[in-house]
């Protein structure tokens, strides 16, 4: 065997070796992403899961002291019952959406209500909803995270020549309400 | 006769190339692994890998070694200096220790507890001694006693050097590795007096130290610590993306460097072998 034969020999093995591993490490990662968009959903979901398990709890505390307030607990079951029927990532933050402007609804009224923040089981419920509804937007923050990063690998070279090869599909971003986009309009009356 | 230092530079190159290219894969690895998690926060952090930036904070009373300067963790590294061919000489090392001890990692959401065992820490050396024969400074010495190194005294006799690595609280950290739910503690007593009468230490639940460090543990959100199979597991001071630029460079480096060090070592040894430079 000659020199030159050699060293293309140990060339191409270097090429076949490197090309392999390159694309298994494209391959594992574009599966692990996918996982992890998956593992960051079912995170949101336990605490979702939480939430929804305060609620009637919430309902039950608050029944007694704001019983003409009928209107703030039938958005907060419409927001429940639209929860139950969503299906898919996109139709799922909308409801969730519906259900934090129900709750923060809810908090706004019972604020009129001196009997029943003095009351110790709202004051432990409101504290534990405002400690999820932050520990959810952590998460919905993470879960977009992880997403904006895969999505953006399935566009770039190489690694969507192998993601098309995968069938891999650019997944959906959990989207915050339109109404909390708004600017909130403040104006102060200063007396002359 | 062959001509040994051709042989010799060719053999380091093949070997050498073919290392290179192996690690490159493995700092692909984690490079990848850098870019595809995000930034998570502790109080929201789940179960599973997880890349956290926070201030490091002291569980426990923990002093480095050499310099006797309060951190969360150290490293120390003890070398002697060894004489090779023609003359050149290198350090050699002949020890090195880690502490173990875990530390709280705090953000602006909570507090996690890190144990360092396993991890790549990126430190630069902090302190850094020579010595330069016939014994060495009474700490270093007493170091060695208390590690038990049987060689001390010989390797006193030569040229030394004296290592250390510390992180000290507060500074901020990048940590990557995996977190896990925090142990469950259940208290047994809550009386000083019942422990006092059951003959155990119930005072040392009042001492300063011990009441502290109960108060955080119980805050703690989760532990983070080394996976399982060699998982990736970093602790640095450094910036993400200077880590990041750091695991690419290296990744892209030993891909495409080690297979052309490999080449040009077979090469010289296809030269040699040619021209019968390679006999011994």
């Amino acid at each position: 065997m000659h020199a030159s034969e050699i060293l293309w020999t140990v060339v191409i093995g270097f090429v076949l070796v490197g090309s392999v591993g390159f694309f298994l490490s494209i391959y594992n990662s574009l599966i692990e992403m996918k996982n992890n968009i998956g593992r960051s959903w079912a995170n949101i979901d336990v605490l979702l899961k939480q939430r929804h398990d305060e609620l009637p709890k919430l309902v039950s505390v608050c029944e007694a002291y704001m019983q003409h307030e009928r209107a703030v607990f039938d958005k907060l079951s419409e927001a429940r019952a639209a929860l139950a029927k969503a299906a898919g990532v996109a139709q799922r933050s909308d409801a969730e959406n519906q259900i934090t402007r129900a709750i923060g609804q809810f908090f706004a009224v019972a604020e009129s209500y001196p009997e029943l923040k003095a009351n110790q089981s709202f004051a432990a419920l409101q504290a534990r909803i405002s400690e999820l509804e932050n520990a959810i937007a952590d998460r919905r923050e993470f879960y977009n995270d992880t997403v904006t990063l895969f999505n953006t690998r399935l566009e770039q070279i190489p690694d969507s020549w192998i993601a098309d090869g995968m069938n891999l599909q650019a997944a959906e971003l959990f989207k915050i309400d339109e109404s909390d986009r708004k600017d909130v309009a403040i104006s102060f009356k200063m007396s002359a | 006769m062959g001509d040994p230092r051709g042989m010799l530079l060719s053999i380091a190159c093949t070997l050498g190339g073919t290392w290179a290219f192996v690690t490159g894969f493995r700092a692909l690895r984690t490079w990848r692994v850098l870019l595809d998690t995000p930034t998570a926060r502790v109080r929201s952090m789940a179960m599973g890998m997880v890349e956290l930036c926070g201030q490091v904070e002291t569980r426990s009373d923990l002093r480095s070694p050499f310099s006797g300067r309060e951190c969360v963790w150290w490293e120390v590294e003890i070398s002697t200096l060894s004489g090779r061919s023609r003359g050149r000489q290198g350090w050699s090392v002949v020890h090195r220790k880690t502490s173990g001890q875990p530390f709280y990692l705090r953000d602006e959401t909570g507090v996690a507890l890190v144990y360092p065992h396993g991890a790549n820490v990126k430190v630069n050396f902090t302190a850094e001694e020579m010595t330069h024969g016939l014994g060495v400074p009474e700490p270093y010495m007493e170091y060695m006693e208390q590690q038990g190194l049987g060689l001390r005294r010989m390797w006193a006799l030569g040229a030394m050097r004296f290592r250390e690595r510390v992180l000290e609280a507060p500074s901020r950290v990048f940590v990557l590795g995996r977190a896990f739910p925090r142990a469950m503690t259940r208290e047994v007593s809550f009386s000083d007096i019942e422990l006092a009468v059951t003959g155990t230490d119930g005072g040392a639940r009042t001492s300063v130290g011990a009441t502290r460090q109960g108060e955080r543990d119980e805050d703690v959100r989760g532990v983070i610590r080394q996976g399982s199979g060699g998982e990736t597991f970093l602790i640095g001071q450094r910036s993400e993306a200077e880590l990041q630029l750091e695991y690419g460079v290296r990744a892209f480096g030993g891909l495409i460097a080690g297979p052309l060090l490999t080449l040009f070592g077979l090469w010289c040894a296809l030269e040699l072998a040619r021209t019968g430079g390679w006999s011994l």
